[in-house]
């Protein structure tokens, strides 16, 4: 396994965020995370990015333990975090926001590589690169934040609802563009409150209900059960 | 006309004293969202710094103001390591009585190993020129010149370096930033040093071109406050627009009319600007 989490616990004072969650993601694969808000996704993703320190259990990547590792060194082994409302460097530009992506590379030419190489998937972003961030539309922020992501060279990317506030037309472009990166060999957790789009763009899929899991299973089950497309699909 | 030349000179010259000494507060309070209080001290202990290694040691004026820089630098870097790290997260009010502490240990200490005499840094630079009847100073010129600088020195570092993005970037949102692989706690120091570095700079521009005391960081204190008020909390350029401003009025005012007046001038200005700009001239909104 890639990315393994055993019974993780979230605390935030007493509330109790996240309770006993488990979940695995193999190499090259894409698992999901739905539930309604307040579930505790975000919780979850912050716990393995080091943002938040879990209360209890373990995560582990490519076997080896790393819980409670600040969040700069986590980024350092290649699990990079989209968060969730984008969290771009408002004041700052578009390019400078990629470049800020790449903090810990020390290689120009590979970081010079890797603007051109985000520009070229959205060339909108190349045409406003040295515009303020903050005073982008919210799709081509999202793309950015992607971008940015994508600058750290992620082995496993932690996507955290991409699809919030977009147009259905951005949201096909993200859904075509995650297709695109899992094409490429990414590993990707993508927590989504869209289930049904979440559901097609993964292979495996967790039901989060106040802090644990409600139910998982294949996505292309998930998609059919009853009890998932009642609550979560609008059916 | 020579009047003005020579205001102009004297109101330039102490509008980039002004406006370094708040560069620096607002560098510190834009990454740490905490008010450093003691940044008045920094700016005192920086001109007797170079006050003993220059009048009473002697030794060159340039390297004594680079050690002014570095010493203060360490200083501040050690006073964030050491007493407002552990507070970062917490209620401001801790960090609020942890630097006022300070202000009170500091220029306390200060007037007991300094003395409470006022005094003076010889000049490093003499002589002048005469401009149809002003007389303005080379000491007054080169420093003036060396301060702009180092202003654009730390902009250019701030625009471009990658230490200065991640400054930039822990100032916008320390949680973000860390998720860019940003160490912030690093980046906390080297802001806390920086920020001093420039009051140290500033005060060793105080004792060549005016005098000190110890007691004087508490002025300098609330003139930087007043400015990065009125530039906007945690804007360099607003810091810079807002010294050069505090420093024509003082100049000018000072000189025509009287240093009262000059002083509620510029409060009567600050308060224009903020009824018009709340958030200060270059101000952003800090959630
Ligand atoms: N910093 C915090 N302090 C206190 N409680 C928090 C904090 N962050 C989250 N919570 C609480 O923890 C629970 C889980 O929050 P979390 O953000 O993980 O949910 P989520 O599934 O991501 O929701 P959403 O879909 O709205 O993003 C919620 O009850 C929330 O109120
Ligand atoms: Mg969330």
């Amino acid at each position: 396994m890639l990315l393994e989490i055993r019974d993780l616990w979230v605390h935030y004072g007493k509330v109790e965020a996240v309770k006993g969650v488990s979940m695995a993601l193999e190499e090259g694969g894409v698992i999901t995370l739905i539930g309604a808000n307040g579930a505790g996704k975000s919780s979850i993703l912050k716990a393995v990015s080091g943002l938040e320190k879990p209360s209890r259990g373990e995560v582990r990547f490519n076997g080896q333990v790393i819980t409670g590792r600040p969040a700069h060194e986590i980024v350092g082994l290649g699990i990079v975090n989209v968060p969730e409302g984008r969290k771009l460097f408002k004041l700052m530009t578009v390019k400078e926001n990629l470049r800020i992506g790449a903090y810990l590379d020390s290689d120009r030419a590979r970081i010079a590589k890797g603007i051109e190489e985000v520009f070229d998937r959205f060339p909108i972003l190349r045409e406003k690169q040295n515009q303020p961030a903050g005073k982008l539309s919210g799709g081509q922020q999202q793309m950015v934040a992607i971008g940015r992501a994508l600058m750290a060279r992620p082995k496993v990317l932690l996507m955290d609802e991409p699809s919030l506030g977009l147009s259905p037309v951005m949201i096909d472009e993200i859904a075509a563009l995650i297709r695109e990166l899992r094409a490429s060999g990414l590993s990707i957790v993508l927590v989504e409150q869209n289930a049904s789009l979440a559901l097609q763009l993964s292979d495996h899929g967790y039901v989060l209900e106040t802090g644990a899991i409600a139910l998982q299973g294949r996505s292309a089950d998930l998609l059919t059960d009853p009890e998932v497309a009642r609550a979560y699909l609008g059916a | 006309m020579s009047d003005f030349l020579q205001m102009g000179l004297t109101g330039l010259s102490l509008g980039l004293m002004y406006a370094l000494i708040a560069i620096g507060l607002t560098l510190i309070f834009g990454v740490m969202r905490i008010i450093q209080y003691a940044h008045g001290e920094m700016f005192m202990l920086g001109a007797f710094a170079l006050y003993y290694w220059h009048a009473e040691l002697g030794l060159p004026y340039w390297a004594g103001v680079a050690f002014s820089a570095g010493l203060i630098f360490c200083l501040g870097a050690v006073l964030q390591v050491v007493l407002f790290k552990p507070l970062q997260g917490k209620n401001i009010l801790y960090s609020l009585a942890v630097s006022l502490g300070l202000v009170l240990i500091i220029s306390g200490s200060g007037q007991l190993l300094f003395g409470t005499t006022t005094k003076g840094i010889p000049s490093a630079v003499s002589g002048g020129m005469l401009i149809g009847g002003a007389y303005l100073s080379y000491e007054r010129i080169v420093i003036s010149a060396v301060s702009i600088g180092l202003i654009i020195a730390l902009w250019a570092f701030l625009r471009h370096s990658v230490t200065g993005f991640a400054i930039r970037a822990v100032a916008e949102d320390p949680q973000t930033a860390a998720l860019q692989g940003i160490r912030t706690d690093r980046i906390h120091w080297i802001a806390f040093g920086i920020g001093s570095a420039m009051a140290a700079i500033a005060g060793c521009m105080m004792g060549t071109l005016l005098s000190i005391v110890p007691t004087m960081g508490f002025l300098a204190t609330i003139k930087a406050f007043m400015i990065v008020i009125m530039g906007g909390l945690g804007s360099v350029i607003g810091a810079l627009v807002g010294g050069l401003i505090l420093g024509m009025i003082d100049s000018v005012i000072t000189t025509t009319i009287s240093g009262d007046i000059a002083i509620i001038l510029s409060f009567v200005v600050i308060f224009l600007i903020l009824v018009f700009r709340p958030s200060g001239l270059f101000g952003q909104n800090w959630d």
